[in-house]
């Protein structure tokens, strides 16, 4: 089967990522080689690996011509991720632990004398909410006194949207979907009050780099001048060390409360919530997704109950990020594959990047077998205004099969919506909806869990 | 010390260290690299007296692992 270029993997001349059906695979380039070889017989590849921090991967170079791929020095194959995940697509923990492990990474590879050659949040993603490492390539040898190349990478991709979020308590994602390359400590610095420069960190990463940059740029002085600094060992090391223990401390103030208030109602179950789970349950085991999407996941309660029905993998996503910082500790405690997402439905992450393939839009990224979306419709369809055979559409597009709830007009959940604007929504009825189902997929069964809510099972495969 | 001078200065220095080849890919910027020059030094001082302290601390009291959360 030939290999089909992978539209993200160019920027790095050592290699290419290809998708073969199932299998992921990976060139390494002739500039690259020496240095593949040097991490992979030093055992630092494997060993990784084998510790579940990089990406497993197995050498398939002597099929290279079954695939076309008879230029690469050395091929990898890979297991697929169930679903890659962008850095605006992440929570404020998820985003967090992916900068612990990038530099847990640095910081054991010097150990052994290695270093990564960048710090792109893109070469992280999850399996579950445990970060992976996924570029092989990046880790090379590392030469004494060299600088750390990766580090104005690192700012703008991990610490500044991390301090953005803790010290602002302002959600950077949606300035990093419109940059890619992540928030210019250049930028942050201007955001931030004197008050709060009086911190290390922020001092020396982001406002005297930014002011260093600045000058330099003013003073057209590119970087090429000062190629030939030098970074002792123990500087590098102190440095990710420092950041290391500064990332650590981050919380975000308006989610410290949320875990607390949590943990109290969760011995809260009522009979709707008990037959809602029952209703999923029963689809869940007859379909026995590979991955299950669950939109509005909420802090993950139908995500769980999925997982234990017999689901393999669950990507959640929800608007609400202090529900996702719950959903997120649920993961992380029961060690699940759940991977809770932000996504606001009525905008969802776009195809971007270079050609705009370089990243992929939240359509068509992931092949879920089935979804669930309970009490999810009627903030589409009452609170952004999608006509309801649209938001029908959206939903059922993503899987074949699927439970979905709805709330009818009734409803406290939607009444609370209707009360601050006018009813413009007359089509927004039970039977309507039960109507634009049913010409879209069989309506396997359906089941009223309140006099307001009614759930229907759908299979359009 | 006006801002000018801490700049050249730094640069001066990063400029005087031994040559060592970044890799090649990533464009590394200069404010970051005059940063590195100039708090290299101290974060390295501060792990090596954290370190240290960490090693007395333990051999006092028994060893505590540290700082994750």
């Amino acid at each position: 089967m030939a290999a089909v270029l992978e539209a993200g993997s160019f920027r790095d001349p050592a290699g290419r990522v290809f998708s073969a059906g199932e299998q992921v695979l990976r060139t390494v380039t002739k500039v690259a080689a020496e240095q593949f070889a040097a991490a992979s017989e030093a055992g630092v590849l494997r060993r990784l690996a084998d510790a579940g921090r990089l990406v497993d991967f197995a050498d398939v170079t002597d099929q290279a011509a079954s695939y076309g791929l008879n230029d690469a020095e050395v091929v990898l194959s890979h297991p697929r991720i169930p679903f890659i995940s962008y850095p605006y697509e992440w929570s404020f923990s998820l985003h967090k632990a992916a900068a612990l492990a990038h530099l847990d990474l640095q910081l054991d590879l010097l150990k052994d004398g290695f270093a990564l050659s960048d710090a792109t949040a893109y070469n992280v993603q999850f399996e579950g909410v445990k970060p992976v490492f996924i570029d092989h390539l990046s880790i090379r040898p590392y030469q004494d006194g060299e600088i750390w190349a990766g580090h104005r990478q690192f700012c703008m991709q991990f610490l500044n949207p991390l301090l953005m979020w803790s010290m602002l308590d302002l959600q950077p994602s949606h300035w990093f979907r419109g940059s890619l390359e992540g928030i210019a400590p250049e930028d942050l610095a201007k955001l931030i009050p004197m008050r709060k420069r009086l911190n290390f960190t922020v001092l020396t990463h982001v406002i005297a780099q930014a002011a260093m940059q600045r000058r330099s740029v003013n003073k057209s002085q590119g970087s090429a001048s000062y190629r030939t600094a030098r970074l002792p060992r123990s500087g590098f090391e102190g440095m990710l060390d420092g950041l290391r223990r500064t990332i650590a401390r981050l919380e975000v103030p308006s989610h410290r409360t949320v875990w607390g208030d949590y943990a109290q109602n969760t011995s809260y179950s009522s009979p709707e919530m008990e037959a809602k789970h029952r209703f999923c349950a029963e689809m869940v085991s007859a379909v026995k997704p590979d991955l299950l999407y669950d939109i509005g996941c909420n802090s993950g309660d139908y995500s769980l109950g999925a997982l234990e029905a017999g689901a393999r993998s669950v990507v959640g996503f929800d608007f609400d990020q202090a529900a996702l910082e719950v959903a997120y500790r649920r993961a992380k405690e029961g060690n699940l594959p759940f991977l809770p997402l932000w996504l606001d439905a009525a905008n969802p992450s776009p195809a971007q990047g270079w050609g705009q393939a370089e990243r992929k839009g939240f359509a068509g990224r992931a092949k879920p077998d089935a979804l669930l979306a309970l009490a999810f419709i009627h903030h589409i369809a009452i609170g952004r205004n999608v006509p309801l055979d649209m938001a029908t559409d959206w939903i059922v597009g993503h899987a074949p099969v699927g439970v979905i709830e709805f709330p009818h007009k009734a409803d406290p959940m939607v009444q609370t919506l209707l009360s601050q604007r006018e009813d413009i929504f007359p089509d927004y009825d039970h039977q309507h909806f039960a109507k634009l189902l049913g010409e879209r997929a069989r309506i396997v069964k359906q089941v009223d869990v309140l006099p307001t809510r009614t759930l229907y099972w759908y299979d359009r495969s | 010390m006006n801002g000018k001078t801490v700049v050249s200065l730094t640069g001066t220095l990063a400029m005087l260290a031994v040559a060592a080849p970044a890799h090649a890919y990533l464009d590394p910027s200069t404010g970051s690299i005059i940063l590195q020059a100039t708090i290299g030094a101290i974060a390295g001082a501060t792990l090596f007296a954290r370190t240290f302290l960490y090693r007395i601390k333990s051999a006092l009291f028994g060893s505590k692992s540290s700082n994750d959360k």
